[in-house]
């Protein structure tokens, strides 16, 4: 109730220092200058979006189509599929993350003995280093039909598959191999966030006769329940983005179906073919139109719920 | 605050509103316009090449010099592709510290910068960035048709008449009296846009490369009809034969494959569907004539559907890699390298590529490859469908470039190093690819589009010359013919007055042509003349690869009974010596001794294309490749035809028929 207050009352005016602020907001110039030069500037680019764009002709002389282009990009059959599988791909993988990381940030918390500890923390984070182009690269190899999991699975008798061709397992492929690749990274805020728990409440609960289950379900957990949300939350916004280097190096024409996503058509027409910037600048915007709203959302929810504002 | 958030909310409402009316009204227009191409503007002196009138020669030349130094230091800003480096190029060079800058340098006074500088895959791309942010170098070469008819039509291009005259002799009679048709390409209004590349359309033509020893395990031979094709491939494909195979090659079983090709079917080009097409009538991208006179595309036609039709089987049969829609067309190469692979399509530089490698690897184990012409389909011969007229590049020069001219001089320096015998004594040891210079990297250049013909007839007829001189000793020669030398023995020879030939660098000083040898040649007059026929490229090359090879191949022994020295030499030989080799192939098709189909659509892209053609392009291969794998059933074309229409496929098929009526205007 006094939070709300502190909010909504408005503060009572003050006369302004104006030697004072202005010091304090030159401080902000350098800032401003940057955002303005490679942020705001940029925009005037949208244009394109609603122009027939050619170089020579630039922003103000090039014909305006209106929503011309996408009406285009609308019809296009393949659009709402790779808007489709750009959600998939992306709500897939959040969501596996998510839950995988709290999984393994509760189990790495359990290990006892700091070296093993350390060693299982650093194995999982590795992969989080290494580049798309190769790591894209290792699993087609690995995922084709003769490459290394068939080689495996034929020791179970089972007939080899080219699992990386094929519309069924392409989104597993390339949901599991994020989650192997980024994991690393979202334990660490987790097991920061268990860190952060008060020892008090677990040595209480050991004298009451809590054991590992009981200290986990009752302390840990609730204890890092605010973080969670939040980074669930947070996540919410990235619903657009279905990783795009990593999808350029594993898709292939087969599971174009699947695979597909806005970023990797968006540069397949934007700059893979000559002279089309207007129509590949519209998917951009398309995408990041939609971002906005989710980003928006989830910053209101992440208000809401746990009162987090960046803003 | 609210009521600025409003205000906001309502400008952005008006704004589209408007946007939106305004739009509603806009139609793109895909007629065709035929392009006024005029007529090319006269030189203000006539040209006469050297040979045949060395005083007005003189004249013109006087009007329009090659190589004239500039007196003040010209800067022009370039594109290049990095290029991987060849072998005899020294390491570490790139097109910012090659020797071909400083040369220009010294020689015409311009100052090459480079701004736009990529590997292969990424340089079109940054080009196109490049472009989109006002920032094109002042000249630059790209491969894509498309670039050129944007930068055309936006204006953005100087006018190239001049520089055309200021070319040397050989390429400005290349390309005033054998192919007017591709300046014609260029021109717009009596203006030159580019100086298109000069290549031989029939380079592009392609043939089925089949493992000879593969062939001589199952019993069988090369095969002629896509049947006997298909009969063959099952022969590979038995898991018997691939036993005998991988007993006597050393190649693992599991890793052979009958057939292979790479994932982008809709690119032509080397280990490519291309082949398999052309052989069925069929060339992606391409356009022919109908019975009733209109050009149709030929993606979708009933050619297509046989030869998709036909690879589906052969994915069905275990024939055709079944990994082939995961794998480049550098895997393929690297796999033919590995002796993996039993046949594949591609064009005459294949035998040099990796099929010399696989025989350099695999040749003491009997790995041989042959080579036919592409099997015909259902009792129809089937032809190479080469380009009607091949732009295989333009050099291109901004209208902002305040020496325009540069481009002639730049071009004329590259062909006077690359072509000329005496480059190293006019230049200095800077033409030498072992001291930094890397054709490759010359950002503007013209091949001579006559120049590979005759190479070929030439060093296949000194070859024969030099054996029935006598040059045949097996003894001789089966050490190869390079030799190792360290720059102390190099000096000492040439200050005895011998000459060596440098065929490229080594950690000790140079590799030579073997000394020995030489020697025995220039003992003999009939010799020396021969040998001296050739031109010192051909010497380095040709010869220090291929005659040992030649020799041996000549007395009838085995490939795996040659020595490693000799079957070195297979690639070279039977690509540009062997009078039944793969480049005699290209000869023949040039001399009209054999046919070609010919793609009708020619010259740059029209608008539509450029518009929906990325979009159909997939498509197709999506389609393709569906349906050859079997994820869909052949009744998918129909469905493709369907969509391939509806989505831009009638617009330019409209566009391109205004376009062949347009150029064919005058024949009826």
């Amino acid at each position: 109730m006094e939070r709300r207050q502190v909010i909504t009352a408005r503060p009572a005016r003050k006369k302004i220092n104006l030697k004072e602020q202005l010091t304090l907001h030159s401080m902000l110039l350098p800032g401003i200058a940057l955002a303005t030069v490679f942020q705001i500037l940029p925009m005037i680019g949208i244009i394109m979006a609603f122009q027939d764009y050619n170089v020579v002709d630039g922003f103000f002389g090039s014909p305006f189509v209106g929503f011309m282009n996408f009406y285009d990009l609308f019809m296009r059959p393949d659009f709402m599929q790779a808007t489709l599988n750009t959600v998939i791909i992306a709500f897939s993988k959040i969501v596996c993350i998510t839950v995988l990381s709290i999984v393994l940030a509760l189990l790495i918390n359990e290990i006892r003995i700091g070296a093993i500890k350390k060693t299982v923390q650093t194995i999982i984070f590795l992969p989080y280093f290494l580049s798309w182009t190769l790591l894209g690269n290792i699993m087609v190899d690995m995922f084709s039909k003769s490459g290394g999991f068939n080689y495996f699975l034929s020791f179970f008798g089972v007939e080899p598959v080219s699992w990386i061709t094929s519309n069924t397992w392409f989104r597993t492929i390339v949901v599991a191999s994020d989650v192997w690749k980024t994991i690393g990274y979202q334990i660490v805020v987790f097991l920061a966030a268990i860190v952060n728990i008060d020892p008090a409440l677990y040595e209480a609960a050991r004298i009451d006769g809590a054991n590992s289950r009981q200290l986990c379900r009752h302390i840990t957990l609730p204890g890092i329940m605010s973080m969670i949300v939040l980074m669930s939350i947070l996540n919410i916004g990235n619903i657009m983005n279905a990783g795009f280097e990593q999808i350029l190096v594993m898709y292939n024409y087969l599971v174009y179906e699947t695979g597909d996503i806005l970023d990797t058509m968006a540069y397949r027409i934007g700059l893979l073919q000559v002279g089309q910037y207007s129509m590949g600048t519209a998917i951009g915007l398309f995408k990041s139109v939609i971002s906005c709203v989710f980003f928006s959302a989830s910053y209101f929810l992440a208000y809401k719920v746990k009162g987090y504002k960046i803003f | 605050m609210k009521k600025i958030i409003s205000l906001a909310c309502a400008f952005l409402l008006a704004l589209t509103f408007v946007g939106t009316l305004a739009g509603c009204n806009y139609k793109k227009d895909y007629t065709y316009k035929p392009i006024n191409r005029g007529t090319l503007r006269e030189p203000e002196v006539e040209f006469k090449t050297a040979a045949e009138d060395p005083e007005q020669n003189a004249k013109f030349r006087e009007k329009y010099p090659t190589l004239k130094k500039y007196e003040q230091p010209v800067k022009v800003t370039v594109g290049a592709i990095q290029y991987q480096l060849e072998s005899d190029v020294k390491s570490g060079t790139t097109p910012m510290n090659q020797s071909f800058n400083k040369i220009a340098r010294d020689v015409l006074n311009i100052e090459i910068e480079y701004t736009v500088v990529s590997v292969s895959t990424g340089y079109d791309q940054k080009l196109n960035l490049a472009i989109s942010a006002n920032q094109m170098p002042d000249m630059f070469y790209t491969t894509q048709p498309e670039m050129f008819t944007m930068l055309r039509d936006t204006k953005m291009l100087a006018d190239l008449t001049d520089s055309l005259y200021m070319l040397n002799d050989n390429l400005l009679d290349n390309y005033l009296t054998y192919m007017p048709e591709l300046l014609e390409a260029c021109m717009e209004d009596s203006k030159l846009y580019a100086l298109p590349q000069q290549s031989n359309k029939y380079a592009s033509a392609q043939r089925l490369y089949i493992r000879k020893d593969w062939l001589d395990i199952v019993g069988m031979q090369a095969p002629t009809t896509i049947d006997e094709m298909i009969a063959v491939g099952e022969a590979f494909a038995k898991p018997e034969n691939k036993a005998k195979i991988a007993e006597k090659t050393g190649v693992a079983a599991s890793k052979l494959v009958p057939l292979s090709m790479h994932k982008d079917i809709t690119y032509a080009g080397s280990y490519s569907a291309e082949g398999m097409f052309n052989a069925h009538g069929a060339s992606v991208g391409s356009y022919f004539k109908g019975e009733d006179g209109q050009l149709y595309s030929s993606n979708t036609s009933p050619e297509a559907r046989a030869a998709i039709e036909t690879m589906r089987t052969m994915y069905e049969k275990g024939i055709l890699d079944n990994e082939f829609s995961n794998i480049t067309s550098a895997d393929v190469q690297s796999y033919v390298s590995a002796g993996q692979i039993g046949m594949v399509f591609g064009e005459w530089w294949l035998p040099k590529d990796a099929l010399g490698t696989c025989v350099k690897s695999y040749g003491a184990k009997g790995a041989d490859w042959t080579w036919v012409d592409l099997p015909s389909y259902k009792g129809n011969e089937s032809l190479p469908i080469v380009d009607t007229t091949l732009i295989s590049g333009y050099n291109l020069v901004s209208k902002n470039c305040r020496n325009p001219e540069a481009v002639a001089k730049l071009i004329n320096l590259f062909y006077d190093i690359y072509y000329n015998d005496n480059a190293e004594q006019m230049y200095g040891s800077g033409v030498l690819p072992s001291n930094g210079f890397y054709y490759q990297f010359v950002p503007v250049k013209v091949w001579d589009g006559m120049a590979s013909a005759a190479e070929y007839h030439r060093v296949q007829t000194v070859f024969n010359e030099l054996y029935e001189g006598g040059l045949n000793s097996r003894e001789l020669l089966s050490g190869g013919l390079s030799e190792d030398l360290t720059n102390a023995q190099i000096a000492e020879y040439e200050a005895g007055g011998g000459r060596l030939y440098k065929i490229s660098a080594s950690e000790k000083g140079f590799y030579c042509l073997n000394r020995q040898v030489v020697e025995k040649i220039n003992s003999e007059p009939a010799l020396k003349e021969a040998f001296d026929t050739m031109r010192n490229r051909e010497k380095i090359l040709h010869f220090a690869q291929g005659y040992p090879y030649f020799v041996a191949y000549k007395q009838g022994i085995s490939i795996d009974k040659m020595t490693t020295a000799e079957r070195e030499g297979w690639g070279i030989y039977h690509e540009m010596i062997d009078e039944n080799g793969s480049y005699a192939y290209v000869v023949d098709l040039s001399e009209g001794k054999k046919k070609a189909k010919y793609d009708e659509f020619y010259g740059v892209a029209l608008s539509a294309m450029t518009d929906k053609g990325g979009y159909l392009a997939d498509q197709t291969g999506i389609y393709y490749a569906r349906i050859i794998t079997g994820t869909s059933g052949m009744s998918a074309f129909d469905e493709f035809i369907s969509v391939y229409n509806r989505n831009g496929g009638d617009v330019i098929l409209k566009q391109v028929n205004e376009w062949y009526a347009a150029e064919h205007a005058s024949e009826n």
